[in-house]
């Protein structure tokens, strides 16, 4: 069994809202008013790796789970 | 907060909305013939919806050489491989390319036009520096497939001098007679309000899976283009054609994702809350099983019941949903069973159950699986004729938007539509602002910017309008219909409308940008809702439980809906049974 870990570093986040518009179930959201993303709901995480992709200072951490690097044929 | 206005109007040739495979296909091509090319996109360029799903195309269009759908693997994996007859033989019995099953009253012009026109464009993906276009190298991606399709094509796209606008949301489409000269909307980074004018606009923002409960499709797939087209004035039609998929988690604390084809999952044992088998009682009710049907529980699915998995796949969510709908179900769900799965059939071992569970600490080895039906994808949208022109001047629909839904058809679809619009474009006259739509401009930016203004309350709030949205249309107009709860359905959207919508309001540009999905989610259900009801017949994807037969006779025909002053108008259009028709009725 792995041990799913997801984060997002708030200090390192500059609210770019690229992670949370790139999530397709909304499991991350963004606080307007303190313009920084934040996890919404971690059960909807897909696993897509997309928030990842996207985050230009690299504040999101997630560890556990299977990376795609690791499952392609 | 305070909407600013654009310092000038934006002006381009062609306008594509939405950055999936369709929109962009359509861009390319655009821009191909030499045009100024403007693509919009409410959310990031290529990252809403296509980055997820595009697997399909490598699902529909497989090497036949993977051992990867069980015994019957060359029926499927060949799905798209037969002749241009074959092809378009089987998409128009089983409806499959362009519809996902709504037999026979697909246009047999675009249904040919793909049947011939899909692998030159699946080959043509590596001129937009697409690795591999079937697909093999993201087998393996439990999910965001489409990411080495899509991501090439947008940089292709911008190299090529294309225009993009990011994060800017089209709410209407300014309409001048019976011609579309450009949209208005909002850009999301700059606050502003903008308007662009076009001389041709393409709309491919996908569909509206998003409008009900159950759904495995982004978030962001909301059906805005039906509903600006629709308040537009255009024709749309088959609205009622939405397509479920069965092979859905619906664990609790689990996304509701879909569990792909994979060896292992077609050996799996489908059984009912009470752990009964219920599938063969359904299959042999209704005459759905192979004439080969084995009905051994060891063999695979395709075996077990003696047909191609494709073909199955549109009884399993009927049988499925029955059983729920019966109160056999556990939790408003059934159960997979694949815990007798041997390891050897895990041949394709790192799918999207494995990938998903592991890591919820959900041990599928162990347990049997919660799944049901969830929205898939909307198979009716826009009309358009075979030149994917729709019944305004101006105004194009490709992919999901249009009138089809499936990757071969939005790559095929994408690339005509961005064809025939730069041609459209080149000769059309070109678009000036009357003093009428400006005022009318100026109307609908106050409408916009009133939602700033209403006072916040919970029954405004655009999430919970969504949420309420989802419920009813789940628990009304969901898999199985009848006249009844359809009409229940309809009603719970009018009030929802009625009382909810006046009092709809934003806070900052996010919001800005759910309150319009909210209220184009109301217009788009109400759609499908009132064609549910239109059509008295079952065909395919809609089922009517009090109208259980296909009935060629009465309903060979399409369900075309408009906007009309006394609202939501519906009439049926003959289809045109150019090469094959229906062998009974």
């Amino acid at each position: 069994m792995l041990d799913f870990k997801y984060d997002i570093d708030q200090e390192a986040c500059i609210g770019c809202e690229k992670c949370a518009e790139v999530c397709p179930t909304m499991a991350i959201d963004f606080d307007a008013e303190k313009r920084k993303a934040y996890v919404l709901d971690i059960d909807q995480c897909l696993v897509c790796h997309q928030c990842l992709e996207v985050c230009p200072v690299g504040a999101i951490h997630m560890s556990g789970g299977l990376w795609q690097n690791d499952i392609r044929m | 907060m305070k909407l600013k206005d654009a310092r000038k109007v934006i002006e381009t040739d062609v306008l594509v909305i939405g950055s999936g495979m369709a929109g962009l296909r359509a861009a390319i091509e655009a821009r191909r013939a030499g045009l100024h090319v403007l693509l919009v996109d409410k959310s990031l360029l290529g990252r809403a919806s296509s980055s997820i799903y595009a697997g399909g195309l490598g699902l529909e269009i497989l090497p036949k050489h993977l051992p990867y759908h069980g015994a019957g693997e060359k029926k499927f994996a060949s799905y798209f491989n037969g002749t241009i007859e074959e092809v378009f033989k089987k998409m128009l019995e089983e409806g499959v390319s362009i519809g996902w099953g709504y037999p026979y009253i697909d246009n047999q012009r675009i249904l040919m036009t793909v049947a011939c026109d899909y692998k030159l464009r699946q080959e043509e993906l590596r001129d937009f520096g697409v690795e591999d276009p079937y697909s093999q190298h993201f087998i393996g991606r439990p999910v965001s497939m489409g990411v080495p399709i899509i991501l090439p094509m947008v940089n292709h796209f911008k190299k090529m001098g294309g225009a993009t606008l990011e994060k800017t949301v089209v709410t209407d489409l300014i309409r001048q007679k019976d011609r579309v000269i450009g949209v208005i909307g909002f850009e999301m980074d700059r606050q502003r309000f903008t308007t662009i004018l076009a001389k041709a606009t393409i709309v491919a923002t996908g569909g509206c899976a998003q409008v009900y409960k159950r759904t495995y499709s982004p978030t962001r797939i909301t059906g805005d283009g039906y509903a600006m087209a629709y308040r537009a004035g255009a024709e749309l039609w088959e609205m009622e054609l939405v397509a479920f998929c069965n092979w859905t988690i619906a664990e609790p604390k689990c996304p509701q994702w879909w569990i792909p084809f994979s060896y292992g999952r077609v050996s799996g044992k489908l059984r009912n809350g009470l752990g009964e088998p219920f599938f063969e009682r359904y299959a042999k009710e209704n005459g759905w099983l192979g004439p080969n049907a084995t009905l051994n529980d060891d063999d695979v699915m395709d075996v077990r019941y003696g047909k191609p998995l494709t073909e199955l796949d549109h009884y399993f969510w009927r049988a499925c949903s029955m059983e729920i709908r019966e109160g056999r179900g556990d939790q408003d769900a059934v159960l997979l069973d694949l815990r007798d799965v041997p390891e050897d059939r895990w041949y394709y071992e790192n799918d999207g159950i494995t990938a998903l569970n592991e890591m919820r600490n959900f041990d599928w080895k162990k347990k049997p699986l919660h799944i049901a039906p969830a929205a898939e994808k909307q198979a009716g949208g826009i009309y358009t004729d075979e030149y994917f022109k729709t019944s305004l001047e101006g105004l194009y629909a490709a992919g999901e938007a249009g009138p089809g839904v499936s990757i071969p058809f939005c790559i095929v679809s994408g690339a005509c539509s961005g064809r025939y619009a730069s041609w459209y474009a080149r000769e059309a006259p070109p678009v000036r602002l009357r003093d009428e739509d400006i005022k009318w401009i100026e109307k609908k930016k106050g409408e916009l910017q009133r939602l700033f203004v209403v006072e916040p309350t919970e029954a405004g709030e655009p999430r919970s309008i969504k949420k309420d949205i989802k419920e009813t249309m789940w628990r009304y107009v969901g898999t199985l219909r009848t006249e009844k709860e359809l009409e229940k359905g309809i009603q719970e959207l009018n009030r929802i409308e009625e009382e909810r919508l006046p009092r709809l309001f934003a806070r900052e540009m996010r919001s800005l940008r759910e309150a319009c999905e909210a209220a184009n989610m109301i217009t788009v259900s109400k759609m499908i809702a009132e064609s549910a009801r239109f059509r008295r017949e079952s065909r395919g994807l809609h089922q009517r439980l009090d109208y259980p037969r296909e009935d060629n006779l009465n309903w060979l025909k399409n369900v075309i809906l408009q906007a009309s002053e006394g609202g939501m108008r519906l009439f049926t259009r003959p289809v045109e049974l150019i090469w094959l028709r229906p062998d009974r009725g």
